[in-house]
């Protein structure tokens, strides 16, 4: 009978966790991320005088997470399927093309540090980016119904949206 | 400064917690690329079978013949709209689904020819506006009744296809009910406004079935205080006496009797998927006891509960039935079966046999593809709409995403489909006689639904000439009955 009872269970996989390599992978982001903030809050706080004031100069020192900064690029490039954790190959796309856009924010933010060239155009670039893929991504959830396509680009929105909203306000420090 | 860092790591805080949210959180498992929203079946006299249904971007018909082979296939798109078969009309030779259009704010009469002419006509009838949502329809011998809903107005608006004439018999818009009695020379009069007693369900499905010209029974399914329940209503139309039978609770402990059943000479069959087989319960309406049971597996047309499941999925092989099966657990064979739509009607064919249909809608294989009731979307059929399926504590939840849909087919002999002297509970009173069985596959796309509006439900009642319309508000578990007479 208890075969029986096992056949006629229901079944309750509605819902599924995180995968291992998704886990793994928004681990290292947010250990990633985590090194790279203490970092930036130790390189104020070793910082006096009128620099303690200036973000910008923060990130310009020599103990500014350069290195950080190219992993936290290059793993939005690679990665930003397990990041995002798109489930469809719709999902996978978009997902790809948000960890690019994540990359293209912290780039310019890079590339403006170092006052390389085309940083401010690669913020530019990356805010118009970030406004079109809104607005498309915005007419899909709209009329699309799937709920599970809903919950990620809620989830895209709210990471791209305080990326944006950090860079620009790093980069008004640091020009 | 302080202010600035502050801001810096609210911003990073919130990032973080998006983050956190990807990494604890249990997403709804993928989103499907299949889905059948509706499905109209109709069959011909030669043994094709015409079969009409929507997904979220097409609408597709296909005509299989005697064998399951599909001979004939057609995909409409409709960018950006969504296209809902509601009913079938016979025209002779020709398989003709009427469906529902939100994009082009109307209805339009589809034509799909028959297995060796192979073209499809489109006729457009535009009876509705683009403030009008659809809510239900009702498909008789001669006439094809529609009613939507006014959004702007807040009324109900009728319309009726007249077959000879080959449109609606009305193209006004905007018109009111009292326009449309004058015009349709329809009454529109409540009968009764009854509200379903305690306990009162988190109702995830229901049906109405017509027993006689006053009774109606109504089979809703849901949660209460987390358990499945199922109630029979039964409704008398003329008094509006209500009597609520529990007939779930035989299995309650672990589902509500699904409500995908079919009402047959006072003999509700139920049908409902579980892990390994489709089980098609027969209850007997007056004393409300369970007197059959079958299980339906893939490969074969009937189970009795003692035999082996089955012996081969799409090559996968399954010896030994029971133990073998729940030793190995081979989920992705079970899912074959365990989730899926299970529908069941009857319907009389042209030599006064009558067509037993029983089927299953079936997801993609590999598991990925999250089970549950999705309550709104319905399989249509001539004799009405049935209810997705699941189980009802998926209520709620993202709803059946197909790739795959299987039928079972079977012709019975009315003869051997009759109810046997004695007792009935100690004799099989049912005999399914499998004349024939063709196993018919179809592969689509996907899409998805959501709705939490009330619905409505038309049911002809032939002899009066008449037709009831049902409202039943999920939110309040009220139940409004009105009579349109034609």
């Amino acid at each position: 009978m208890n075969e029986i009872n096992l056949l006629d269970s229901p079944e309750n996989d509605e819902k599924k966790p995180a995968t291992l390599p998704q886990k793994m992978a928004i681990t290292v982001e947010i250990g990633l991320w985590l090194i790279f903030i203490a970092s930036f809050f130790i390189s104020i706080g070793n910082n006096s005088g009128d620099s303690f004031s200036n973000i910008g100069n923060m990130f310009a020192q020599p103990q500014a997470p350069f290195a950080l900064y190219a992993s936290l690029i290059f793993f939005y490039l690679c990665f930003g399927v397990l990041i995002f954790r798109s489930l469809s190959l719709k999902q996978h796309f978009i997902a790809f093309l948000c960890g690019v856009l994540i990359a293209l924010f912290l780039s310019s933010l890079l590339f403006l540090m170092e006052s390389w060239p085309i940083g401010g155009d690669l913020l530019v670039m990356a805010c118009v980016g970030n406004i079109l893929a809104f607005g498309s991504t915005y007419q899909l959830s709209k009329s699309s119904k799937d709920k599970t396509l809903l919950i990620f680009l809620k989830n895209i929105y709210i990471r791209t949206g305080i990326i944006a909203l950090a860079s620009l306000y790093l980069a008004s420090q640091i020009l | 400064m302080l202010i600035r860092s502050l801001f810096v790591a609210f911003l990073f805080c919130c990032y973080f917690g998006a983050s956190a949210q990807t990494l604890f959180s249990e997403f709804p498992t993928i989103a499907p690329k299949i889905k059948i929203d509706d499905l109209l079946l109709a069959h011909s006299t030669d043994g094709s079978m015409g079969v009409c249904y929507s997904t979220s971007y097409q609408l597709v018909v296909r005509v299989f013949d005697k064998e399951g082979k599909t001979v004939y296939q057609k995909d409409l798109d409709d960018p950006g709209g969504t296209l809902t078969p509601i009913g079938t009309l016979d025209i002779g030779d020709a398989f003709q689904f009427i469906y529902f259009s939100n994009n082009l704010f109307g209805f339009s009469v589809l034509t799909a020819s028959k297995i060796d002419e192979n073209k499809v006509t489109l006729t457009k009838l535009l009876p509705f506006n683009d403030n009008d949502r659809y809510l239900t329809s009702l498909v008789s011998d001669n006439d094809f009744y529609t009613v939507a809903w006014d959004k702007k107005k807040h009324k109900l608006r009728f319309g009726r296809y007249d077959k000879a004439i080959g449109q609606f018999n009305i193209k006004e818009k905007g018109f009111n009910n009292e326009i449309a009695q004058k015009l349709f020379k329809a009454n529109i009069a409540p009968i009764s406004n009854t509200t379903i007693p305690e306990p009162s369900l988190a109702v995830s499905k229901y049906k109405i079935y017509r027993r006689s010209d006053r009774q109606l029974l109504i089979a809703i399914e849901g949660e209460s205080y987390s358990r499945c329940q199922t109630e029979l209503i039964s409704f008398d139309c003329e008094s509006g006496n209500i009597v609520i039978f529990n007939i779930g609770q035989s299995v309650a402990e672990t589902y509500g009797l699904s409500t995908n059943s079919y009402l047959y000479r006072d003999h509700l069959a139920a049908i409902r998927s579980e892990k390994a087989y489709i089980r098609l319960e027969i209850y007997e309406l007056d004393s409300l006891n369970k007197v059959r049971e079958f299980r339906y597996t893939t490969e074969t047309p009937i189970e009795i509960m003692s035999s082996r499941l089955f012996t081969e999925i799409d090559g996968e092989t399954l010896s030994d039935g029971y133990k073998e099966l729940t030793k190995e657990n081979p989920r992705k064979v079970l899912n074959h079966l365990s989730k899926g739509t299970p529908f069941l009607y009857f319907e009389p064919t042209a030599d006064g046999e009558e067509v037993f249909t029983i089927g299953n809608l079936v997801e993609q294989s590999g598991g990925t593809v999250m089970s549950g009731g999705m309550p709104g979307s319905n399989i249509s059929t001539p004799y009405g709409n049935i209810s997705t399926p699941g189980t009802p504590g998926s209520f709620g939840s993202y709803g059946n995403s197909f790739s795959r849909a299987k039928y079972f087919y079977t012709l019975l002999d009315p003869n051997n489909f009759d109810i046997a002297e004695g007792d009935a509970t100690k004799k099989a009173f049912l005999s399914i006689k499998a004349r024939d069985f063709v196993k018919r596959e179809i592969t689509n796309r996907a899409g998805g639904m959501f709705s939490t509006e009330p619905e409505y439900q038309l049911i002809q009642v032939p002899n009066r000439q008449e037709a009831l319309l049902v409202s039943y508000l999920k939110k309040d578990g009220v139940i409004k009955l009105h009579r349109v007479t034609p």
